[in-house]
């Protein structure tokens, strides 16, 4: 037997839900009516329209209509109890239930006897007869075991429908990051600026497209990869930070990372979105120097990195952009809920950005 | 290359990066008909330095740090306003949208024959007259149109640039070709013509109750008519504003959202 989809709230569902159920529980009335067919041309000589005997058997079951959910919803009740509260109420709503359908199915036959010409003694004799208590308690079991049954799978489902979700939004993560790294207008700024240096510093020039081709390549051979070493990390920050600098004079930066954390597992292009940040929305009006500073330290579960910046600071009405955005998804698809990103205004001036995520070492 | 007898055009380079500004001095090197008048780092140095200047044309980048590109024009009284061709390194889908010959714009890294096309194109409109390709006007209209209304306004003080958030204006006055703006703090004096500045402001908010006044809507507290249809507008801080009977549409407005 297949449950039919649980009730949902649509109305033409809940009809074809109900539907199905008055289907199903023809089934066993109507096995009933093709056995009591076999009987009486066998063992009577009397004539019953094969109408009226399909009229007396086939709705014998009906009740179990009005009792399957009743089933599914004690049963998705008593799910979380211990297995003696469960069986406990199963039992008693298994004795219950059939107690109701068979106290129904005597009425049912007394009054829509299959051969009215018996008396009544005979009936009763026959209605004794064709009443099967354990098919009450197989009749419950089997409701109760498909509609766990169901569950599962909708359970199944809906976890597969998440991960699914998650390895899209990963995916769209890991584009936005390729986007942020291949910025086009870092890349037109930076082919401007080689432009100008070919002819007032070659030796300059020379320099920027080794760096430009440096950046390039960092960010092609990082794409196929969630994490790096720190120390990778910062290589590739540093390129991308020497390019920056040659655009702004005014920027500087010291990196402070103790050779023990070096070989710790880092989100690989975490840094350089950040930096971007700075360059982006932290630089004065007045091309005044700003400086940056990375920092990291670990503890026996945690690293935790530190850039923070003395620029202009969050001005008000701030919020987080696409960048910012970006990063905290990749954190949270790479560590869940273990992974920290806060922003905060640094004093006197500029801006603070830490990220926390588990200790993990390079494998 | 024909002799240019007449005064050289005066050119205003505006671009973040320093390099960016060297490439177009490189380019401008070889043109003695054009006079490199200064080279700005942000609009707020523009802003504070314009007058002074006076250029004929601006080469203006997009993406700057504070305002950009769009937020200076902005800023600016049409009278003011130079030609502009926009060097970007990538905003030329937002250029592209304005209306053909109004701006030009050129690509990073800058390819010199469309730059010497561009700079053509502002030479034979300054021998021309300024009307023929869609004036200054036009464009900030466009700018205008782009950027919805104004959020704040870049004031050049004594000495310093100040932002005055929309919001904060409580009235403001006509004053020649400036305006004056009453803030709670201050009364500051910035250089756009009541008329234009009307247009960059959310009409629904900021209403024309005459001539030379615009009024904050969120400030009034009282309206009393007066003689001849005129009014009189009465703010939380206790300043009396003579409305026209001519803007009373204006006044009409406010009512109907009142009652």
């Amino acid at each position: 037997m297949t449950e039919p989809e649980a009730v949902s709230d649509s109305p033409s569902s809940r009809i074809s839900w109900w539907f199905l159920l008055l289907v199903i529980w023809t089934v066993p009335g109507g096995l009933s009516a093709v056995q009591e067919n076999l009987y009486l041309e066998l063992r009577t000589e009397a004539e019953v329209s094969s109408l009226s005997l399909a009229v007396r058997t086939l709705p014998t079951w009906w009740p179990w209509i009005l009792g399957t959910p009743v089933v599914i919803a004690l049963g998705r009740r008593l799910r979380s109890r211990s297995r003696l509260a469960r069986g406990t109420g199963h039992l008693v709503a298994a004795a219950i239930l059939g107690a109701a359908h068979l106290f129904w199915l005597a009425a049912f036959r007394t009054w829509f006897p299959i051969l009215y010409d018996f008396s009544l003694a005979v009936r009763w004799e026959q209605l004794l007869w064709s009443l099967h208590p354990f098919m009450e308690l197989i009749a419950y079991g089997v409701v109760l075991m498909a509609s766990r049954l169901h569950d599962t799978r909708r359970e199944m489902d809906q976890r597969r429908l998440q991960f699914s979700q998650l390895r899209e939004e990963m995916a769209v993560a890991g584009v936005q990051a390729l986007r942020m790294q291949l910025q086009p207008h870092f890349l037109f700024n930076t082919l401007n600026s080689i432009s100008v240096l070919v002819k007032d510093n070659p030796d300059g020039a020379r320099a920027m497209i080794q760096g430009l081709s440096a950046l390039l390549r960092d960010t092609l051979d990082s794409m196929d990869q969630e994490e790096r070493t720190l120390e990778e990390e910062i290589d590739g920050f540093q390129t991308y930070w020497d390019l920056m600098k040659i655009r702004y004079p005014q920027l500087s930066c010291s990196v402070d990372v103790p050779s023990d954390v070096q070989n710790l597992d880092v989100p690989v292009m975490l840094l350089q979105p950040l930096a971007e940040n700075v360059v982006r929305h932290g630089l004065p009006t007045r091309e005044e120097p700003v400086r940056l500073t990375l920092r990291a330290e670990a503890s026996d579960e945690k690293l935790r990195l530190t850039m923070s910046d003395d620029g202009t600071g969050l001005v008000g009405g701030w919020k987080e952009g696409v960048g910012l955005r970006n990063t905290r998804s990749r954190l949270k698809s790479l560590y869940g809920e273990d992974a920290v990103l806060s922003v905060a205004p640094r004093l006197p001036r500029g801006t603070t950005v830490q990220i926390e995520i588990p200790r993990e070492i390079a494998g | 290359m024909s002799e240019h007898r007449s005064a050289p055009l005066r050119v205003l380079v505006v671009d973040d990066e320093v390099l960016a500004r060297r490439a177009l001095g490189q380019l401008l090197e070889n043109r003695p008909e054009c006079q490199v008048v200064a080279e700005c780092s942000s609009g707020e140095e523009v802003i504070a330095g314009l007058s002074e200047w006076q250029p004929d044309l601006m080469f203006l980048d997009i993406q700057m740090p504070g305002m950009d590109g769009f937020e200076l024009l902005d800023n600016l009284d049409p009278a003011d306003l130079p030609s502009v061709i926009f060097v970007t390194a990538y905003d030329q889908y937002a250029v592209r949208a304005f209306q053909a010959n109004a701006v030009d714009y050129l690509l990073k890294p800058v390819d010199e024959k469309l730059f010497d096309q561009a700079l053509g194109k502002v030479l034979d409109r300054r021998q021309q007259g300024p009307e023929r390709h869609g004036g200054p006007e036009s464009v900030l209209a466009e700018v205008r149109e782009r950027r919805g209304p104004t959020e704040r306004l870049v004031v050049k003080g004594a000495g310093r640039i100040v932002l005055v958030p929309v919001p904060d204006i409580r009235w403001i006055e006509a004053a020649g070709n400036y305006v004056q703006l009453h803030t709670a703090e201050s009364t500051v004096l910035y250089r756009q013509a009541l008329t234009h500045l009307e247009k960059r402001l959310d009409p629904h908010q900021f209403l024309r109750i005459h001539r030379s006044l615009i009024v904050n809507s969120e400030q009034i507290r009282e309206i009393e008519p007066t003689a001849k249809g005129d009014f009189a507008v009465l703010l939380h801080d206790g300043t009396r504003l003579h409305g026209s009977r001519r803007q009373r549409h204006a006044l009409q407005l406010l009512l109907d959202r009142w009652t």
